[in-house]
């Protein structure tokens, strides 16, 4: 009786860890934030589970982590204010008052430096991530949305929503050295792993500019109805761009430009990002208050895992642990 | 209703859809109607038709310009206008999609879903009708009162609780 039941437990334990372990047995986590209840989820992404539901600064829209800083950095729009925190204890341990509207943001891959998009003050704060001591700003244009940095963190690309193009800003001086002209109204920014591809997303025109970073050669896709943010896949050869008022999210093959899929999500998908460990596409869906998860082997929907008020998550919103 | 009626005397400002704030605000309101699905969306989707339903509309005027479709809606007690433009009507899952060009409503870049589904009882039908907007003022805080969140929020609240609650009156006493 007593052998059985334990032959028994070694079974259901050895089948549980195999139907838990992700595929390269590392754990990952994604902050979302919740504009309308002023909250981050934390979810597990292997377990689907939200773990955690943090306090943060009012209407929270942007996020930005760290693995090597074990943080994860929260734009407070209508708080006027970033909130840190720790990514190992999961509590606010700092704020940092912001006197505009801080929106986008994102970390240089060197975890130096926070980049900041002030939407209404026009510009770019520059943040040392270790003493959250503002070094520096630069004047872009009317509401600066999505950022990305470069991998070798020397290159800030904006997107300038109201000008319709992309500052492309030198991060030592913070000096703009060229503006990309793209489609209608960018927001998401996206670059490829090694740099060498930006991609832009354009929600008035319903277009995706894909950049060669260095001849500034562009193509243009078409995607569906005021996209607003787009993720690559694993070896950069798909791009996942949220349709938010089609309540899709458009599959395009990077070496032929077709779409190959276009995916029924909640609604008003926005922020999107992908998540290595479990090679899949996490959606945030503002309309429904919950994450969408793409299999990024099919491209379908997998599940759905509610989360709190009004989801965005602007910005690479996964963090990684080995 | 009279407070939606205040609200709308209020909204005198201009509206700008080529810009926005960082806020999106949500208003979602469903009703449940006895009527067929099918007589539902006939009304829904009629969009030169708004008057027939909504209580703060005296009358609308649709328009074509090529493809795509337009209707003014003129508001009572001398409210003003609203232009509005028809996304797409879709007959198989029932569903209107209209946003705002211009006009007199306190609120910027609004789109709006209007959707009609069978039940819960039988021979009744379910509107969802939920809208996405931003409010007027387009500067860092302070926000000047009229043009902040709450005002566009119990705008747009207001137009769907009073044209929601008469939509159910003209469709169930209508045989």
């Amino acid at each position: 009786m007593m052998h059985k039941f334990i032959l028994v437990a070694i079974f259901s334990l050895f089948f549980s860890l195999n139907a838990c372990t992700p595929i390269k047995n590392v754990s990952s986590y994604a902050y979302i934030t919740n504009q309308g209840d002023n909250t981050v989820s934390v979810i597990d992404i292997a377990q689907s589970s939200v773990i955690k539901t943090i306090a943060v600064g009012k209407a929270p829209v942007g996020v930005a982590v760290s693995r090597t800083l074990n943080r994860a950095f929260i734009t407070n729009v209508e708080g006027q204010s970033i909130s840190v925190i720790d990514t190992n204890t999961n509590l606010v341990i700092e704020t940092m008052t912001i006197k505009g509207s801080p929106v986008g943001i994102t970390i240089a891959p060197d975890d130096k430096t926070l980049y900041v998009a002030d939407w209404y003050s026009d510009r770019i704060l520059a943040i040392n991530t270790s003493d959250f001591n503002v070094q520096g700003e630069v004047i872009v244009a009317t509401a600066p949305a999505g950022l990305a940095v470069s991998t070798d963190s020397k290159t800030l690309y904006v997107a300038a929503r109201d000008t319709n193009d992309i500052a492309v800003i030198d991060t030592a001086s913070l000096i703009i050295r060229k503006r990309i002209q793209v489609g209608k109204h960018p927001f998401g920014l996206t670059l490829s792993l090694d740099s060498k591809m930006l991609y832009s997303v354009n929600v008035y025109d319903n277009t995706v500019s894909i950049i060669n970073t260095d001849t500034f050669k562009q193509h243009t896709l078409t995607v569906g109805e005021h996209p607003y943010c787009a993720a690559l896949n694993a070896n950069n050869s798909m791009i996942y761009v949220t349709n938010t008022q089609d309540d899709t999210v458009s599959v395009i093959d990077l070496i032929t430009h077709k779409t190959i899929k276009t995916i029924d999500v909640g609604m008003t998908p926005e922020g999107i990002s992908f998540d290595a460990a479990n090679n899949q596409i996490l959606v945030a869906s503002w309309g429904d208050n919950e994450i969408s998860v793409i299999d990024a082997a099919t491209n379908t929907l997998k599940t759905r895992i509610k989360t709190g008020d009004k989801s965005r998550a602007f910005g690479q919103f996964i963090l990684t642990e080995q | 209703m009279k407070k939606f009626l205040t609200l709308l005397a209020l909204a005198t400002l201009s509206f700008n859809a080529a810009a926005h704030g960082p806020t999106p605000q949500k208003v979602e309101k469903t009703i449940v109607i006895k009527a067929a699905p099918a007589k539902t969306w006939a009304l829904v989707k009629d969009f030169g038709n708004m008057q027939s339903w909504h209580p703060a509309i005296a009358s609308s005027k649709l328009e074509k310009k090529g493809t795509e479709v337009f209707r003014t809606l003129t508001l009572k007690n001398n409210g003003g206008e609203i232009y509005e433009k028809l996304r797409t009507a879709d007959d198989k899952d029932m569903k209107l999609k209209y946003e705002i060009v211009s006009g007199v409503a306190p609120v910027a870049d609004y789109n709006s879903t209007m959707t009609v589904t069978a039940g819960p009882g039988a021979g009744e039908s379910t509107v969802t009708w939920v809208g996405r907007f931003y409010r007027t003022y387009k500067l860092n805080p302070p926000i000047p009162a009229g043009q902040d969140d709450e005002t566009a929020y119990k705008f747009v609240e207001g137009v769907y609780d009073s044209g929601l609650a008469n939509m159910k009156k003209v469709l169930e006493s209508s045989k």
